[in-house]
């Protein structure tokens, strides 16, 4: 299926997260903090990111902003996450340059339709 | 005779004189024949030397009078009505009447010099007047509290915007009573009534808004007080329902959560999964409670939030933004520094987006990465308030910023609601305090009636139409106060398309629109204690008096019709159109606003008192009198008053 990149500092879950892609077949890796974001995606290519707000060090809206800046990068698809669930954060995200932004707690169901609909490019 | 004037006197004194002249001439002949005793030829010698010398002494008299009426007693008459009247007379006046005339002109010389002080005195007087007058006009609509004045009886002679914004239909005249929930204002008016000077007060409007605020008496003059409004502070109350939800399915996943070692049977799987998802919910409305709206009561004026930055200002759209000025301002002035000093010099500016305006501060330059945004924001742009962060401000706005870059061209990004008190675009003060002191609105005379003028439009002109618009402006003291409703009505069926021709109004415009009822009920609120004024009144009023049944709103109202009083002015042959009363009294109704509610409104309110003075010429000065002159021109056109008291008893009756 897709290769994923989960960029996710609270281990409880990107262990929920690792249970539910390796079930859905999906190659996925993880990275706990936002500090050399920018190397490991040069590095790694995934087709998608899920990518916390408020990582430590560099925060996730400064990651996507540089995604966004680099042409090398900028195919990368984006799936923000976070706890702070207003309208402008969501609006904020969008702004920077992020496909999707997924408020937590997300149900599975709701995870699996927003990553779909990211990796298909459809706005 | 006192009445008489001089000439008239001078003519009747040289009329006598001639007469008398005649008289003698006529008897010295007649003595003079008798004693002759019938000589022929002395006789007629007699009777040529009498015709002679009556004919030359009348011509004589003629003579005299005429130069002593030109040049004595009109020239006095003149003369009089100059020093009447302080004209300056003409120079050849009354040269005959030795000091007399340089007199007459010195004195009006006098009086022109101490009316032309006078003048200057005033103008000087006003002008300091009209400077501190617009001084307190902009104190009093710039403070965020609602102020509302009224007098002895309790009728508004002032408020200001947020007054208005408050107590929604407040009007010039109104009893303030009628916009709050008895209890309130009388325990408070009872309490200055028993002595005190000025009493905190907690009120409830009349759609339920709770409010607080001060009521002072008004010392000096006839009476009266000041009410200070504020909504009142909601008690903060911890979100209770949602933290009790979080407990709930907490306790239930918690003792589960233990025992996790084995396959789970099916039922527990379900449970955990019914309160994870309750869980899920619980914190979603917990969010939701505890974060702020955008603050309402506060809001600033792009304008002025702009200039207060002290950067290069771009395109700055006329909005009243929903937000703290101090805030917004500081938080824009640090950041506007921040950039500054990292090499993008920053120009600000305001852009309208929809319902929601955007603060933007662009620059050339480098991008500005999101974690520096993000630690500049951790700072409080205000030394003097170091526990109020950027991040607070924004988050007590319900806003936050990025930024964007587009090549060299970057820009920060702050959305913020767009004030709803500015959309309503009401006059920021309005007042009229002359209202005091002209008593009940019942006995005061025409010139000082509150009025409502109002016109609608229709879906056709048969009393079974129905109407599409509703306009009225309201009148206090002889002036408009800048109290307007206006509104578009559902008339629920089709407008047909020659109505549209005339008025404009499609049914896509009205689609939307509130249905008769509500806006008459509106319209009800807004008119409540006015005289109804509307051009051939007798329409207008038969279309609300259909409507009752719908709107369960009868109107009691006095009603006056400009098609009346222009009859009672120009006589019944005049024509007696809005166009033709407009034209005679030289008022243009400006282009696309003829046959709009609004305008033909404003038009007829503007005939309305231009008319006031030739009615009072004529003795109609107070509502009795034009309901009487009414019965004249009961002929020309129906009197909505008597079918409006045929429509109240109809009312009453059923």
């Amino acid at each position: 299926m897709a290769r994923i990149m989960v960029i996710e500092d609270e281990d409880n879950i990107a262990a929920a997260l690792d249970f539910l892609l390796t079930r859905d077949g999906h190659q996925h890796s993880r990275l706990a903090t936002g500090a050399g974001a920018i190397d490991a995606l040069r590095d790694a290519r995934p087709d998608l990111v899920l990518l916390d707000v408020m990582l430590p060090e560099v925060s996730g809206y400064q990651i996507v902003q540089d995604l966004r800046a680099d042409p090398d990068l900028s195919k990368i698809r984006v799936l923000m996450m976070t706890a702070r669930g207003s309208v402008v954060e969501r609006r904020k995200g969008l702004m920077l340059g992020a496909d999707g932004f997924i408020a937590k707690p997300f149900e599975l169901a709701e995870l699996r339709a927003e990553m779909a609909r990211v990796l298909a490019g459809q706005p | 005779m006192d009445r008489w004037s001089l000439r008239l006197r001078v003519f009747l004194i040289f009329a006598g004189l001639a007469a008398g002249l005649v008289l003698l001439i006529g008897l010295a002949l007649l003595v003079a024949a008798s004693g002759l005793d019938g000589q022929a030829g002395v006789t007629d010698a007699l009777a040529l030397a009498g015709l002679i010398a009556g004919l030359g002494g009348l011509g004589l008299v003629a003579g005299v009078w005429y130069l002593f009426d030109t040049h004595v007693a009109r020239a006095v008459e003149t003369l009089s009505g100059s020093l009447l009247t302080g004209a300056m007379p003409d120079p050849d006046e009354g040269r005959y009447l030795a000091d007399l005339a340089p007199a007459v002109r010195a004195a009006a010389a006098a009086q022109h010099r101490a009316e032309g002080d006078l003048d200057a005195a005033l103008a000087a007087h006003a002008e300091v007047s009209t400077r501190e007058k617009a001084m307190l006009e902009d104190i009093l609509s710039d403070i965020g509290a609602g102020v509302i004045l009224t007098g002895p009886m309790g009728r508004v002679l002032f408020y200001n915007a947020a007054a208005g914004q408050l107590l929604p239909g407040l009007g010039l005249d109104r009893d303030l009573a009628r916009f709050l929930r008895p209890g309130g204002l009388e325990a408070a008016s009872a309490r200055l009534a028993a002595g005190a000077d000025a009493t905190d007060v907690a009120l409830i409007g009349v759609d339920g808004a709770r409010l607080a605020g001060r009521l002072r008496r008004l010392t000096g003059g006839a009476g009266g007080s000041v009410l200070i409004l504020r909504p009142a502070r909601r008690e903060i109350l911890p979100p209770r329902a949602p933290l009790e939800a979080l407990r709930r399915h907490a306790a239930a996943l918690t003792p589960l959560l233990d025992d996790l070692n084995g396959p789970l049977p099916e039922a527990l799987t379900q449970v955990i999964r019914t309160e994870g998802r309750g869980l899920a919910a619980a914190l979603h409305d917990l969010e939701a409670a505890l974060t702020p709206p955008a603050p309402r009561q506060r809001r600033v004026a792009a304008e002025e939030l702009a200039r207060g930055l002290g950067l290069p200002l771009g395109e700055v759209a006329p909005l009243t933004l929903a937000a703290d000025g101090w805030q917004i301002g500081g938080l824009l002035t640090g950041l506007g520094a921040r950039l500054e000093e990292t090499g993008r010099p920053p120009t600000a500016s305001v852009l309208r987006d929809g319902d929601e305006a955007q603060l933007l501060l662009g620059w050339t330059g480098p991008a500005l990465p999101m974690d520096q945004l993000d630690r500049w924001l951790k700072d409080a742009p205000d030394p003097d308030h170091p526990e109020l962060s950027g991040a607070d401000i924004l988050a007590a706005h319900g806003t936050g910023i990025w930024p964007e870059q587009d090549g060299a061209a970057g820009r920060l990004i702050l959305p913020l609601a767009v004030s709803q008190i500015a959309r309503e675009a009401r006059p920021a003060v309005t007042y009229d305090f002359a209202l005091a002191s002209r008593g009940a609105p019942d006995t005061r005379p025409l010139k000082a009636l509150t009025c409502v003028v109002f016109d609608t439009e229709t879906t056709g002109l048969s009393i079974s139409d129905r109407i599409v618009q509703i306009a009225g402006l309201r009148i206090a003291g002889g002036r408009l106060t800048g109290e307007e409703f206006d509104t578009l009505v559902n008339p629920g069926r089709p407008i047909p398309p020659g109505a549209t021709d005339i008025h404009g109004i499609t049914d896509a415009m009205v689609k939307d629109a509130p249905d008769v009822a509500t806006a008459l009920r509106g319209f009800h609120h807004f008119t409540e204690d006015a005289v109804l004024i509307a051009h051939n009144a007798p329409f207008d009023m038969g279309l609300l008096r259909a409507a009752e049944a719908e709107s369960r709103k009868h109107f009691p109202n006095r009603v006056m019709d400009t098609v009346l009083l222009s009859a009672m002015i120009w006589g019944q042959g005049a024509p007696h159109s809005l166009d033709a009363i407009c034209e005679r009294l030289g008022i243009t109704i400006p282009a696309g606003q003829r046959h709009t509610a609004m305008g033909d409104a404003q038009a007829t309110a503007q005939a309305f008192l231009k008319m006031l003075p030739a009615l009072e010429a004529k003795g109609i000065t107070r509502f009795e009198h034009v309901l009487g002159q009414a019965q004249k021109y009961r002929r020309l056109l129906s009197d909505a008053n008597l079918t409006a008291a045929h429509g109240a008893g109809d009312t009453a009756g059923a």
